[in-house]
C-alpha cells in the first residue's frame, strides 16, 4: 500500500538529507517511526504527506504515484496531523474538524447531512462532546491533540500520519490517544514518529529505525530492541514484562 | 454572523447612514435639498464601498499573513497604487483606464517589494513584514511627493491624496464610473466570501490546508491579487486611507467573531459604519475638511498601541 523505492531528498543542494532505498508496508497496522532529533523522522513524514516537494525517487500510495495524486485525491489518502499547530487566530472547535472534509464541501462550505452525523458520532466516540462549543485557545494541549485526532479521522485518508502525538500530552490524553488508534489500527496504516519508544514498541506493529537520514532497521519489537544501539549511539535498556517492554536511561 | 449581532450591527449601520445623509438638511430651501441629497448620496455610497473594501481587505491579509497589524496601507500596497495612479495623471493626461491599470500595477509592485524584503530580514515574520511595509510606503510616499513637486500640483492635493479624503474625488465625476467601480468591487468581493472556507483553513495551519485538499501557494496569491486589485481601485478614487482595515477587524475577533466568512461581512458593516463616523468628523468639526486620513489615524493610534502589546511578545 505504501511503496518507496530510492527516495532521496535533500534541502541544501548536493547534501543528501533523507535517503531510503526500499520501504514498503503491504497491511494495514500501527508504524513507528524512532529516531534521534534532527534524524529525518518528520521530513519523512511530510514528504509522504507531499508537504515537500522535490525528491528524488518513487513514493507510491494506495498504488499511485505521489507526484501524479491531485490536491483534492491526496485528503483520502492521507491525514496527517503536524508536530506543533500554532494558531494565530482563535477558531471554533466544531468547525475545526469540520473543515477535514473540506474536500467535500460545496461552494458555500456546506457538508451534507450525513457528514455533519459523522461528526457527532465521532465526537461521542472521542467523548470530546463537551469541547464541540468551545474554542480552540481554551482547550488545552491534550484536548487539542483529541480535536486534531477528530479531525483527521473526520478527513478520511486511509493513511494516518502523525508527528510526535505524545509529546506534552498528560498521561490521560495520552492513554485515550494511544485507545483511538489501536482502535483505528484495523483499518488504516498509521505512522507514528515518536521519541516515547515504550509507547511505540509495546503498540506498534513495525518499527522503523532513522539515523543520519537513512533506515536502519526495520522490523517487529523483538528484533528492534536488539538495534536500539545502532540508533541511538548509546546504551538504552530495557525490562520485559511478558508482552510489555518497559524503556530506562539507566542513569 | 448571525442573530442578534448582525441585528445589532445592521441596525447602528442604518442609524449612522441616515444621520450621515440626513444632516441640517432642513436649514436648506427645498430645490437646494434635492441637489445635497444627490450629491451627499453619491459621497456616501463612495465613502461606504471604500470602509467595506478596505476593513475587508485588511481582515483578508490579517488571515493570509497570520498577522493582526496588516492592512493595505500598512503593507505599502497603497502607497504604491497611489503613485501609479499619480504617475499616470502626470504622463497620461489622467485617462481612466490607463490610471486604473498603473494604480493596480504599482499596488501589485509594491506588494512584491514589501514580500521580498520581509523574506530577507531575518526576524520573527510578524515584525519583519510590518517593518518592509513601512519601508515601501516611505519609498512611495516620497515618490508621489517628488512627482507632484515635478508637475507643478496644486500642494493641497498632495496633502489629500496621501492622507486620503472624499472631498477631493480624484477621478472626474462620471455616473457611469461610479456604476462600474461598484461593480467590480461587488464582484471582487463575492469572489472573497467564496474563498472564505479555503481562507479558513489556510489560517488553521498551512499543512493542514495542504493535506486537506487545499491548494495554497495558487489561493494565497490569488486572493492577495483580488485584493490588491480592490485596494488600487479606492485609492485611484479616494487616495491613502490607512488603519480602518486594522481597527474593525480586531475588535470583531475580540468580539468573538472569529470564522473568516463572519469576519468579512462583520469589517463590511464595520468598516462602512467607521469611515462614516471618520468622514462626518472630516466634514464638520471645522469650517474647513480635514482629510479622512488624519481623523481615523488620530483615533486609530492608541487602538493599534493596544494591538501590538497584545501580540508581540
Amino acid at each position: 500500500m505504501v511503496n518507496i523505492e530510492n527516495l532521496k531528498f535533500s534541502y541544501t543542494k548536493g547534501k543528501d538529507f533523507l535517503k531510503i532505498e526500499d520501504l514498503s508496508i503491504k497491511e494495514n497496522g500501527i508504524y513507528s517511526i524512532i529516531g534521534e532529533n534532527g534524524s529525518g523522522k518528520t521530513t519523512f513524514l511530510k514528504l509522504l504527506s507531499k508537504l515537500l516537494e522535490g525528491y528524488e525517487g518513487k513514493i507510491d500510495l494506495l498504488g499511485k504515484d505521489l507526484k501524479r495524486i491531485k490536491e483534492k485525491e491526496i485528503a483520502n489518502i492521507i491525514s496527517y496531523i503536524p508536530q506543533k499547530i500554532y494558531l494565530h487566530y482563535d477558531f471554533p472547535v466544531y468547525d475545526f474538524i469540520k473543515y477535514g472534509r473540506y474536500s467535500k464541501m460545496d461552494l458555500f462550505g456546506n457538508l451534507t447531512f450525513k457528514d455533519l452525523k459523522d461528526i457527532n458520532f465521532l465526537l461521542e466516540k472521542l467523548e470530546i462532546e463537551h469541547l464541540k462549543k468551545r474554542n480552540c485557545f481554551s482547550l488545552s494541549g491534550g484536548e487539542m491533540q483529541l480535536v486534531q485526532l477528530a479531525r483527521s479521522i473526520f478527513q478520511g485518508g486511509k493513511i494516518l500520519i502523525m508527528d510526535e502525538p505524545f509529546s506534552n500530552i498528560d498521561f490521560r490524553h495520552r492513554k485515550k490517544i494511544i485507545e483511538i488508534i489501536q482502535e483505528l489500527k484495523g483499518e488504516k496504516i498509521v505512522l507514528i514518529s515518536s521519541h516515547d519508544l515504550g509507547i511505540c514498541f509495546n503498540i506498534s506493529d513495525t518499527i522503523v529505525g532513522l539515523k543520519n537520514g537513512k533506515m536502519v532497521g526495520i522490523g517487529n519489537k523483538d528484533l528492534m530492541k536488539n538495534e536500539l544501539k545502532k540508533i541511538f549511539d548509546t546504551e538504552i535498556k530495557f525490562i520485559e514484562d511478558g508482552r510489555r517492554i518497559y524503556f530506562y536511561e539507566g542513569v | 454572523m448571525k442573530g442578534k449581532k448582525l441585528l445589532i450591527f445592521l441596525t447602528i449601520f442604518f442609524l449612522l447612514s441616515f444621520f450621515y445623509i440626513d444632516f441640517k438638511l432642513s436649514n436648506f430651501e427645498k430645490d437646494v435639498r434635492n441637489e445635497i441629497i444627490k450629491m451627499r448620496i453619491f459621497r456616501y455610497i463612495l465613502v461606504i464601498t471604500s470602509g467595506m473594501v478596505l476593513t475587508s481587505s485588511g481582515a483578508v491579509m490579517q488571515i493570509l499573513f497570520k498577522n493582526p497589524l496588516l492592512d493595505s496601507y500598512v503593507l505599502g500596497i497603497s502607497g504604491g497604487g497611489l503613485f501609479g495612479f499619480i504617475l499616470s495623471s502626470v504622463y497620461f493626461k489622467g485617462n481612466l483606464l490607463i490610471s486604473i491599470f498603473f494604480s493596480f500595477f504599482f499596488s501589485l509592485l509594491s506588494a512584491l517589494i514589501s514580500l521580498s524584503f520581509s523574506s530577507n530580514i531575518k526576524s520573527d515574520r510578524k515584525v519583519s513584514i510590518l517593518i518592509s511595509g513601512l519601508l515601501v510606503n516611505i519609498l512611495f510616499s516620497s515618490l508621489v511627493i517628488i512627482l507632484s513637486i515635478f508637475s507643478k500640483r496644486d500642494i493641497t492635493f498632495l496633502f489629500y491624496a496621501l492622507m486620503g479624503s472624499f472631498n477631493h474625488i480624484f477621478i472626474s465625476k462620471n455616473f457611469f464610473l461610479y456604476i462600474s467601480f461598484f461593480v467590480t468591487i461587488i464582484l471582487t468581493t463575492v469572489f472573497i466570501i467564496f474563498k472564505s472556507k479555503e481562507l479558513d483553513i489556510i489560517s488553521i495551519d498551512e499543512d493542514i490546508a495542504s493535506t486537506s485538499g487545499v491548494n495554497v501557494k495558487k489561493n494565497f496569491f490569488f486572493i492577495l491579487l483580488i485584493i490588491i486589485y480592490q485596494t488600487s481601485l479606492i485609492v485611484s478614487f479616494v487616495g491613502m486611507v490607512g488603519f480602518v482595515g486594522i481597527i474593525i477587524p480586531n475588535i470583531l475577533r475580540m468580539a468573538g467573531v472569529v470564522k473568516s466568512k463572519d469576519l468579512i461581512s462583520g469589517s463590511f458593516l464595520g468598516g462602512a459604519s467607521l469611515i462614516l463616523v471618520a468622514d462626518f468628523i472630516s466634514k464638520y468639526s471645522f469650517s474647513f475638511e480635514i482629510p479622512i486620513g488624519v481623523v481615523l489615524s488620530l483615533f486609530s493610534l492608541p487602538f493599534i498601541f493596544w494591538i501590538v502589546k497584545n501580540n508581540f511578545e
